[in-house]
């Protein structure tokens, strides 16, 4: 080779490097890119550009199954987060905390499980389970099958930050008259609160977005937002799903985006002691 | 040192452990804790007193902290008891005691102030604002960090830290403080001046106070009593002196203090009191004081001297009696107050002894690899059975 190839990186690979992180980002983003920005076309065709226009946004209000689809969704989402945030933080608690037991290695194995599960799986397996248990399928079914996957999200989260806790801070808030529950409220909670929070936020976007479990354990009653997506995408994309779509994506950047500042503003914090 | 020696003077002279009738605050009795196979407490009894400045000394691992813990209600009692006020402490938890605990790692709240922090157990009392506060402030006073109130701990110097971990445990005004090597993070010059201002503290608030730590000049200095713990066994209780001059087995006295240990073997006793020994690396034999229990004839003991109880004599004398010893000197260290000679003996036994410069004696004749006699003082010489 020349001798240009001593000296650092040469122009070529770099070059190269540039050229396979435009092709990443852009099969990352383009297609969402082109949803936001058809959701602004003036024309009812989905392909053909006519000008700009927010008048898909303007008609989502008067699209009385969307929107109450999209209801359906929030309640869900909220309701499963908070669920799957009380559940996930006391079980990395008790993980964390109880010391040395039995199948202890185990159950910490256990709790990543769920986040490789494919959710064809997760959401067969619940409904069979609402099945053999005569549940009837709809909201409840719904938000019970979110908190269930998402609360491995929220477990994995907290304790993260649990372990890099001193234990002898709960000591110490007992040796100065706290009783066991009165510390974990005045020292651990205030401590670990980013993290909770992260968690939550994640648990919703992750209900927010889920297709293929709320599909399997879903009944006549209860049709989610990306339900009713796919059902209307499926007869043809229009206008106002592009607008709708729009929509969500802009909730769940935002959500990420909090949960992510959340955490690194507390890693900061951290490092600063 | 020599402050130091002015502020033991002023100590209360009475000796609550030294009288019969005197009532204990806090009594352990044959406590016992075990993690699995290891005991690390294992039947240690021990009666504290209302005010003292007690101190457990004992290499690490030996079972310091978990006796700590014991006594605030972390590590429950496997066997035994724990008695406060005559109060049997089984079944209470931490919160439920009168005892604080300043942690080793301080364990300082990090999202709350200075303030709040030393507020926390006040606050935990139902305490009104006003008063939580003026205490608060009184406390920083003790300790000394006015105007550090509304810094968060990482704001904090180690020192400082230090300081509002104690202020926090004395809030509540416990009768037993239980301390956890609350120097081990400091640097060896604000030690010093820390162990004279906790010894202070305590003369102030009155409390007893319990201070673990592996540091036995830091003992010395600051303890009215000293427990030493071996293998989670409380193997001697006493006064800084007591354990300095009568240690009680050779393992307690090779912990405190430097000391030359020598095997003998007991031959006899003479009328004013002294032990007759033969001793392989003194061939003059030797002669000890007597300890407490009793010597058999033919019984093998350990001899222990403190480098400062020998004398070094230049040249090799020529009646080398008993508690004489011939060697040449292999090692000199100057430490300013004192020097320190090392003798290899006739046999190649190691000894260490040490003489204080008063710069007015020039030694002579006491270079490296001169020949030298050592003079034992029989008084000083201390006979040990286990
Ligand atoms: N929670 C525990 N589980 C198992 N073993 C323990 C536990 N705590 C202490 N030990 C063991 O008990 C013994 C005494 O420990 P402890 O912490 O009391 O020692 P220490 O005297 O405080 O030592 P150091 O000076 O190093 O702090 C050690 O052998 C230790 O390994
Ligand atoms: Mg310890």
């Amino acid at each position: 080779m020349e001798h240009g190839a001593m000296s650092g990186t040469p122009p070529s690979s770099r070059r190269w490097d540039a050229a396979i992180l435009t092709l990443l980002f852009s099969f990352l983003y383009v297609p969402i890119l082109i949803v936001v920005v058809f959701s602004f076309n003036d024309s009812r065709l989905v392909t053909v550009w006519a000008g700009f226009s927010t008048r898909w946004y303007g008609s989502l209000l008067s699209n009385r199954p969307l929107l109450d689809a999209a209801l359906i969704s929030l309640q869900i989402g909220l309701l499963s987060a908070l669920i799957a945030t009380v559940l996930g933080t006391w079980a990395a608690i008790v993980l964390t905390r109880l010391g040395p037991f039995r199948g202890r290695a185990v159950l910490g194995a256990m709790v990543y499980a769920p986040l490789v599960m494919p959710e064809i799986i997760t959401g067969l397996s619940l409904l069979l389970l609402f099945v053999a248990i005569g549940l009837d399928r709809g909201f409840w079914t719904i938000t019970l099958a979110h908190a269930t996957f998402s609360m491995c999200f929220v477990t994995v989260l907290v304790q993260a930050r649990l372990v890099t806790l001193d234990r002898s801070l709960e000591e110490a808030a007992q040796d100065l008259g706290c009783s066991p529950s009165a510390a974990f409220r005045q020292v651990t909670l205030p401590l670990i609160s980013t993290s909770v929070a992260a968690g939550f936020l994640l648990a919703l976007t992750l209900s927010l977005d889920d297709l293929v479990v709320a599909s399997f354990v879903s009944g006549p009653g209860a049709t989610t937002l990306p339900m009713r997506i796919y059902g209307q995408a499926r007869l043809g994309v229009t206008p106002e799903i592009n607008a709708i779509c729009s929509v969500l994506i802009g909730l769940v950047t935002l959500a990420v985006l909090a949960a992510s500042l959340l955490t690194k503003r507390d890693f900061a914090a951290r490092r600063e002691r | 040192m020599d402050s130091e020696r002015q502020f033991g003077a002023d100590r209360r002279p009475l000796a609550p452990w030294a009288d019969p009738a005197a009532r204990p605050l806090i009594s352990i009795r044959n406590a016992e804790r075990r993690f699995g196979a290891v005991t690390a407490v294992d039947g240690v009894s021990l009666d504290l007193f209302s005010g003292e400045m007690f101190c457990l000394l004992g290499p690490s691992g030996c079972g310091k902290t978990t006796l700590l813990r014991m006594l605030a209600g972390f590590e429950p009692v496997d066997a035994g008891s724990i008695l406060l006020d005559g109060v049997d402490q089984g079944g209470l938890a931490p919160h439920q005691r009168q005892t604080n605990m300043m942690f080793q790692s301080y364990a300082l709240f990090p999202h709350l102030t200075v303030a709040a922090n030393i507020g926390f157990g006040l606050k935990q009392q139902g305490l009104a604002r006003a008063v939580i506060r003026a205490r608060v402030a009184e406390l920083m006073a003790l300790v000394q960090i006015d105007g550090l109130a509304e810094r968060k701990p990482h704001q904090l110097s180690g020192g400082q830290k230090q300081r509002v971990a104690l202020a926090r445990a004395l809030a509540r005004q416990p009768k037993v403080l239980l301390l956890d090597e609350p120097m081990a993070a400091l640097d060896a010059r604000i030690r010093a001046e820390t162990q004279r201002e906790l010894k202070q503290i305590q003369h102030r608030t009155g409390a007893t106070f319990v201070v673990v730590t592996h540091d036995q000049s830091e003992a010395m200095a600051m303890a009215d009593r000293i427990g030493v713990m071996q293998g989670g066994r409380l193997v001697q209780v006493g006064t800084p002196a007591d354990i300095y001059e009568r240690p009680v087995s050779r393992a307690v006295a090779r912990f405190v203090g430097n000391i030359n240990l020598f095997e003998a073997v007991v031959q006899g006793e003479t009328a004013d009191g002294l032990v007759v020994l033969a001793c392989p690396a003194i061939p003059g034999g030797l002669s000890a004081a007597r300890p407490f229990g009793q010597l058999a004839p033919g019984q093998p003991v350990a001899v222990a001297v403190r480098p400062e109880r020998m004398e070094v004599l230049p040249g090799r004398l020529a009646q080398a009696g008993p508690n004489m010893v011939h060697g040449v000197i292999g090692a000199i260290s100057y430490l300013g107050e004192l020097t320190v000679y090392s003798v290899a003996l006739a046999g190649g036994l190691p000894l260490s002894a040490s003489a204080v410069n008063d710069g007015r004696r020039a030694v002579q004749g006491l270079g490296l690899n001169a020949e030298v006699t050592v003079r034992i003082d029989p008084g000083s010489a201390m006979v040990l059975t286990a």
